[in-house]
């Protein structure tokens, strides 16, 4: 890429702070900010005033029942909960993994996942409270296998929020090409999400509950996705 | 009268101890957060994605992000409801940019800022409400149409500069004189440091 100078830089700072700067060229605007005080300070700026632009939004009744569903989210069950009163989290975890032990995961796919979650993933305490469903789902033997040539596995976790889907050995997707997950039903696939791998590997959140569906595949498609697979199926539960 | 500052006084103090009793995993705190709160967290995601069963997903999701970490949230860099309105419109523009087809349009998107503000308590912000919509009024209205388009339609300036047939450079000075014109608003009101 060539150089870019300061003010072909500083006129994207205000869309970086908008989160309207395209994907690729996002690190390169970030590592400007980072080092150029005076961008910095304008980055400060945009960003007050993009907060009060959150204010203009006008409120609606949420819709009936909206606080009960989310209660009854956030109400733990109660051997979990006893657990996690008796230590913090992180250890609660690490404890919960070593007690069931890892053994009962079984399967290849499974310790990939384990990998990838604890190499890439568990960085936040929000990420941990997910790796908790995670892991469990894992371990209660609730996710979906997917496999492949050359020892390409993912493993789909059912989670509260959809499901969360852990892949490894899947090289980068060939230029302007994008990998799409997909769900199916009678043999129709559903569209669920398009992912990038970093180093083989990617762990992405899908807002698609998997209830109701059968088999999951993985295709190459282009950049943005398509409507139908295009490619045969590089990963599949089937 | 009660003005605007004193106003936002209470409501950060108020905010400081919800804080604190979600820190504490008192479920009580998170259910009042959603009565305070629920109705602009929606409101965020029905702008940002017409369908109301995914706002209502995104809205529960901004919720559970703020009981799982409620550390998130430091009241003392701003309100409770700016922080919760950006990780509702965080969301929300995640998933408009994974589903093309749920995009919202252009018009629709540029249509509600027309609408009068109608209602309600000062915790829901009526008044700096009003003052951020006649901020943006006062924005011309091409700055206006960029700065809509990327904040409530998740474009990026590239996207904007296509929807509205304008250069990229264009697009990019709409949305940079469009922020600082809106922060010189703010600051005239007192809203903004």
């Amino acid at each position: 890429m060539t150089e870019r100078t300061h003010e072909e830089l500083r006129s994207l700072v205000a869309a970086y702070v908008l989160g309207a700067v395209p994907s690729e060229e996002v690190g390169l605007v970030r590592n400007h900010i980072l080092t150029c005080d005076e961008c910095m300070a304008e980055a400060d700026e945009h960003a007050s005033a993009m907060d009060s632009l959150a204010l203009a939004v006008e409120p609606i009744a949420v819709p009936a029942g909206f606080a009960d569903r989310v209660m009854a989210q956030i109400a733990p069950p109660a051997e979990a909960q006893t657990a996690s009163a008796a230590t913090s989290r992180r250890n609660w975890l690490g404890d919960w993994v070593r007690s069931r032990g890892l053994a009962l995961a079984g399967g290849m796919a499974a310790l990939v996942l384990l990998g990838v979650l604890g190499a890439s993933w568990i960085q936040t305490r929000q990420d941990l409270n997910r790796t908790e469903d995670v892991l469990s789902a894992l371990i209660l033997g609730d996710a979906i296998e997917l496999r492949g040539e050359g020892g390409a596995a993912a493993e789909l976790v059912p989670t509260n929020e959809g499901a969360v889907m852990a892949a490894a050995g899947l090289p980068e997707a060939p230029g302007s090409h994008v990998y799409q997950l997909w769900y199916m039903r009678d043999g129709e696939p559903v569209s669920v999400g398009t992912f990038q791998t970093r180093d083989g590997v990617v762990v992405m959140e899908v807002t698609e509950s998997f209830d109701g569906y059968e088999d999951a595949a993985v295709t190459v498609e282009p950049r943005g996705g398509s409507r139908q697979p295009t490619s045969d199926p590089v990963l599949a539960s089937f | 009268m009660i003005d605007s500052y004193h106003v936002r006084q209470m409501t950060r103090h108020d905010d400081m101890q919800l804080a604190d009793k979600l820190m504490a995993r008192d479920q009580s705190a998170i259910q009042e957060v959603m009565d305070l709160y629920g109705g602009v967290v929606f409101g965020m995601a029905k702008r940002v994605l017409l369908d109301p069963n995914m706002a209502e997903e995104v809205a529960q999701d901004a919720f559970l992000a703020l009981w799982r970490q409620p550390g998130a949230y430091d009241p003392a860099r701003g309100s409770l409801q700016a922080f919760l309105l950006g990780v509702t419109r965080n969301k929300a523009i995640d998933l408009v940019r994974k589903e093309e087809t749920i995009k919202r349009t252009k018009a629709s998107l540029t249509s509600e800022l027309e609408t009068a503000s109608k209602e309600t308590s000062p915790h829901e912000g009526l008044v700096e409400r009003q003052q951020v919509r006649d901020a943006l009024r006062a924005l011309t209205a091409v700055q206006r149409e960029a700065v809509v388009l990327a904040y409530f339609g998740g474009r990026t300036y590239r996207e904007v500069a296509d929807e509205l047939g304008i250069p990229e450079g264009t697009a990019k000075t709409r949305l940079r004189d469009g922020l600082t014109r809106l922060r010189q608003l703010m600051v005239q009101t007192g809203d903004v440091r």
